[in-house]
């Protein structure tokens, strides 16, 4: 299926008023297997939504390369943006069809809806519709579009926990579905290690990788206390990443 | 209690109702019929809300002071009143240079049935429809093509500034004589008169685009046509509405002066007629078609495609 290699020498930022760039990203590589749920941890502020923009072909102003081998010609990327950023003049259902490529079995959007829980809300227009519905719909048609690569920069920050947890579930619920390669942003721990197969700290300034670490730890065994203690193992086994916990 | 509600109320339900129709009201359900509730506006009076005969005046009182101010402020009504003004002070002018209304009215319908008025309206409606989408569309490509490319803009910002401030007058005559007194030079004066405002505004509106959807646009690969039609274009309708608005009010006044100077028909070529003749009433009779036709463009026209635009939101 799909593996991602990023090769990012540098990436600089241009500040109106400064002469010189201000350098974000630095020798950032890093290669995604098929069908990886790798987590990407770090501070906030520290160029991971950068990092994001640039593998979804958004950015291309940087030095490197990025490559995603895909089975079609050109890769399908589906991105879960931090706000929805969906059409506010078109309905839910006229939002996520105008992202479909041409062959997409209706039926599985429909599943879609049903699953995340929107099936009744298609023909609303997005306005209306809670921060939390409107971060399902946007994460119905990120995986409606059956994407090569995922890409999710923190689609949970800014919900209250509960609503938080029902949509990471549904997330992990589809993309256990039809598995592809997730790129997942996050600065939140506990949430990376619940859901990735392995965690990548990004850190500095400019940042660059400062830990990847696989999780062996099975899925379905990943409880609030596994979690932890995973995490505190994290901590005495790696003090160079320590700061960022 | 039952005295007031009967004598009173209930007696000048029917009254209400004729009042009702005459504001434009909805027609008054039970509770209006035997007058305890009256909807006016957005208020809400509820006469049995209190059993003390005082507070029950007191608030039917209140229904019929609404009643007559809706009535006293209802736009026909100051038409109407203004009209009234008009043929006072024509009687007291008792000249042929302030007619009354009635002699407006009848050039009005003299001009109307001999097919005059309804001409030269029309030709100046069709140089308008003309001189209006051009300036549109051209100025909506443009202003998105600067708005789009900061450099380009930068380039010719001073060029609109400049197109801004020439006044109409100076474009005509240019117009006129470089181009000669054609229809062509008419409608290019009309457009290079319009066309700096219609840049400006959609460039306000290019500059605003939400560049969030435009990537996500881009992500999705909606294309071209659809981010166009789908992302670009929703954003920038309330500007097109908006320099389509003061377009036309622009339009309409420069297009009279355009056909003053240099074409042999159109309202502007008339009133021009009228004017050397003396000949007021005429010129408020076309005046007055004038001003009709404006309205039922901007009411017919311009509200249903501005409440359409608005249909999503909140």
């Amino acid at each position: 299926m799909t593996e991602v290699r990023i090769e990012i020498a540098s990436k600089h930022y241009r500040i109106e008023g400064r002469l010189d760039p201000v350098p974000i990203l630095r020798d950032v590589r890093l290669t995604l297997a098929s069908g990886e749920f790798a987590c990407l941890v770090g501070p906030s502020g520290c160029g991971k939504t950068t990092l994001l923009n640039i593998v979804a072909g958004l950015d291309r102003d940087y030095r490197g390369s990025v490559e995603i081998a895909a089975r079609r010609t050109q890769p399908r990327i589906g991105y879960v943006f931090q706000n929805p950023r969906l059409l506010p003049w078109r309905t839910v259902r006229e939002n996520i069809a105008l992202a479909l490529p041409e062959a997409t079995d209706p039926a599985y959007v429909d599943h879609l809806f049903e699953v995340v829980g929107l099936k009744d809300t298609g023909d609303i227009y997005p306005e209306r519709l809670s921060v939390g519905m409107s971060r399902r719909a946007a994460l119905v048609r990120a995986f409606a579009i059956n994407p090569d690569l995922l890409l999710m920069d923190e689609p949970f920050v800014s919900l209250d926990p509960p609503t938080a947890r029902r949509i990471r579930e549904l997330a992990t619920r589809l993309w256990r579905e039809r598995p592809h390669t997730v790129l997942f942003v996050t600065h939140d721990l506990h949430e990376a290690i619940e859901l990735a197969d392995r965690l990548v700290f990004l850190a500095g300034s400019p940042a660059s990788v400062m830990g990847d670490i696989p999780i062996k730890l099975p899925r379905r065994e990943r409880s609030n206390e596994a979690i932890e203690s995973f995490r505190r193992e994290l901590r005495a086994e790696y003090p160079l990443i320590r700061s960022l916990l | 209690m039952s005295i007031l509600r009967n004598r009173k109320i209930r007696g000048s339900g029917s009254k209400f109702r004729v009042v009702y129709r005459a504001c434009g009201l909805a027609a008054p359900r039970q509770g209006h019929l035997t007058g305890e509730l009256f909807i006016i506006g957005n208020t809400f009076y509820n006469i049995t809300s209190t059993r003390c005969r005082v507070h029950r005046v007191i608030i039917l009182l209140q229904v019929v002071l609404a009643l007559k101010m809706r009535i006293a402020f209802h736009p026909l009504l100051s038409i109407a009143a203004l009209a009234v003004l008009w043929h006072i002070a024509a009687m007291a002018a008792a000249s042929p240079l302030l007619p009354s209304p009635t002699a407006v009215a009848a050039v009005l319908t003299r001009e109307i049935q001999s097919g005059q008025l309804p001409y030269h309206l029309g030709i100046t409606l069709a140089r308008l429809a003309g001189s209006f989408a051009l300036a549109m569309s051209l100025g909506t490509w443009l202003g998105i093509l600067l708005g789009r490319h900061p450099k380009l803009d930068r380039f010719f910002d001073s060029w609109l500034v400049l197109f801004l401030n020439i006044p109409a007058l100076v474009t005509i005559i240019l117009c006129y004589v470089w181009f000669g007194l054609v229809e062509s030079a008419a409608i290019a004066a009309v457009v290079i008169n319009k066309l700096p405002n219609v840049i400006v505004t959609i460039r306000e509106g290019t500059r605003a685009l939400d560049r969030d959807l435009l990537e996500m646009a881009e992500v999705y690969r909606f294309g071209r046509l659809k981010t166009l039609r789908h992302v670009v274009w929703p954003q920038l309708y309330p500007f097109v509405l908006a320099a389509s608005r003061t377009g036309l009010a622009l339009i309409w006044k420069i297009i009279l002066v355009v056909e003053l100077l240099g074409r042999s028909n159109g309202m502007g070529y008339q009133l021009h007629l009228f004017f050397q003749m003396f000949n007021v009433s005429a010129i408020l009779a076309y005046t007055l078609a004038f001003v009709v036709v404006v309205q039922l463009i901007e009411l017919g026209i311009l509200k249903p495609l501005d409440r359409h635009a608005r249909r999503w939101r909140r």
